[in-house]
């Protein structure tokens, strides 16, 4: 067997001569048992490229993340500058702002403690992109407001998307039970997904019927903009109060409605409705800031 | 002076990859868009698959020297990557997830390995992790010789990185059979 293994490994490395080779080669060829053996260790020599190819293109995806993030942000700048009246308008309000925040920042103190906090020990649950909301919130007091969120709503939905992507909320439960679970196939689900290899858990877990890992796969068609089928999955996640994420697929189920919004826009409000009402949600607060960013309230 | 990428690509592969990558990436999309009718998110797919195919070259050395310049070699590889996924396209259902990398790898293997294969392989070698997942792409990736594996990882000599690399290819091998069956199961 380990004989086997030293020839074919040589063969497939190209570290034998002529004749050596037409000896595995006709061994191939005649040999069946032979022959399983080196295609087993084919396949594992070419997982360990592919393996090593896909996390290389994982560092080009997360540099065009960072080029599209740039971009957004250049994108919110450009909703501000169209046009002199409005450049104008805003600067007026910015500096209207800072007088504000001066003036208030002694009130305000034990909340910008509490909000630093949150968003210390939740950088990953919140979006980015909700604090950019809220200076343009803050920035946009006048009749202009309307017209900004207007034109950029497709961006803020998109950017709100975008920054969950860009969050590990689902990585952070899953770590915690990788080490748990003696689940093979949960362990792979949470392995794969852990390295971003969505397309992988795609493929493998389409067709499982463990709620977990069904959980895991919602999570990896989100990331790779499948909305319609991780709408479908996390639905039916959430209308499973036995379910151990119930609370969270419920929540993701709002934010894949909202990637093509304004399409689910009502369903989207059902959903939010029922985050708002309950009392448990750790969601409230990021949902408030959605909801005011989307002018619902 | 012209930069020596495949000396960088071989000594600082992610800074390289990076470097590339934003040098390139406008140009070589909208090129793909104009020649090829490749839309934004396919040219975006495309280019991140040529840079992988060239870093690919230089790693199992089939680039050694350039003898072009970047530009031209990575253009070159893009063109048949386009028209790569053109022929794909028209043969998987539409509601398939293509990916490049994956059909490359597969067509180096004349297709002898299935597609199934070599994701439940990559899955094992991730649940394998590291130190072994590290020295098997160290050995059977990059083609390093054991004492230079000893020397990166950190083991005491030739014959015990050998003797480790044995081992974790034999992990490697009980997971993967393990995992197949539990699929397939």
């Amino acid at each position: 067997m380990d004989n086997n293994f030293n020839l074919l490994e040589k063969y497939i490395l190209n570290q034998l001569d002529e004749e050596n080779r037409d000896i595995v080669e006709k061994r191939i060829e005649n040999d069946p048992l032979f022959a399983e053996e080196y295609k087993n260790i084919k396949v594992l020599l070419s997982g360990i490229k592919y393996n090593q190819l896909i996390n290389k293109k994982n560092v080009l995806k997360d540099v065009e993340s960072q080029i599209q993030s740039d971009r957004g942000n250049g994108n919110i700048f450009h909703l501000f500058s169209f046009g002199k009246i409005l450049l104008a308008a805003c600067l007026g309000t910015i500096l209207f702002w800072v007088g504000y925040r001066l003036t208030d920042s002694g009130n305000n103190s034990t909340h910008q403690s509490e909000y630093v906090e949150s968003t210390e020990t939740k950088k990953d649950l919140i979006p980015p992109s909700t604090t950019i909301k809220d200076s343009t919130e803050n920035q946009n007091t006048k009749k202009d407001k309307t017209e900004i969120i207007e034109k950029g709503q497709k961006t803020i939905i998109g950017e709100l998307v975008q920054s969950y992507k860009k969050t590990a909320f689902a990585t952070l439960i899953l770590r915690s039970h990788q080490s748990d679970s003696m689940d093979l196939k949960y362990n792979s689900a949470v392995t794969l997904y852990n390295k971003k290899q969505y397309r992988e858990v795609i493929s493998s877990f389409k067709n499982t019927d463990d709620q977990r890992i069904t959980y895991i796969l919602a999570h990896a068609l989100l990331n790779k903009s499948q909305y319609d089928a991780a709408t479908k999955l996390f639905k039916e996640l959430s209308e499973d109060e036995y379910f151990e994420y119930q609370k969270d697929a419920q929540w993701y189920l709002f934010l894949s409605l909202l990637a093509n919004y304004p399409e689910n826009e009502k369903e989207a409000k059902s959903v939010a409705d029922k985050i708002r009402q309950d009392k448990d949600s750790t969601h409230k607060e990021d949902l408030n800031k959605i909801i005011k960013s989307l002018g619902w309230q | 002076m012209d930069i020596d990428w495949v000396w960088k690509l071989q000594n600082d592969e992610n800074k390289a990859l990076t470097e590339i990558y934003r040098l390139f990436r406008s140009e070589c999309i909208d090129w793909l868009r104009n020649n090829y009718g490749v839309d934004q998110d396919d040219s975006i797919e495309v280019f991140q698959n040529s840079v992988i195919v060239l870093y690919d070259n230089v790693v199992s050395g089939k680039l050694v020297q350039l003898s072009s310049n970047i530009k031209t070699y990575l253009f070159g590889i893009a063109k048949n990557q386009a028209l790569n996924l053109q022929k794909y396209n028209k043969r998987i259902a539409t509601n398939e997830i293509k990916d490049g990398i994956e059909y490359y790898v597969l067509e180096e293997n004349e297709h002898m390995i299935k597609e199934k294969e070599l994701q439940q392989a990559n899955t094992a070698i991730e649940i394998l992790g590291d130190p072994c997942k590290s020295l098997l792409q160290l050995y059977y990736y990059k083609g390093m010789n054991m004492e230079d594996i000893s020397e990166l990882l950190g083991y005491k000599n030739a014959d015990t990185t050998k003797n480790q690399k044995y081992k974790c290819l034999k992990r490697l091998q009980k997971i993967y059979f393990e995992y197949k069956g539990s699929i397939t199961g």
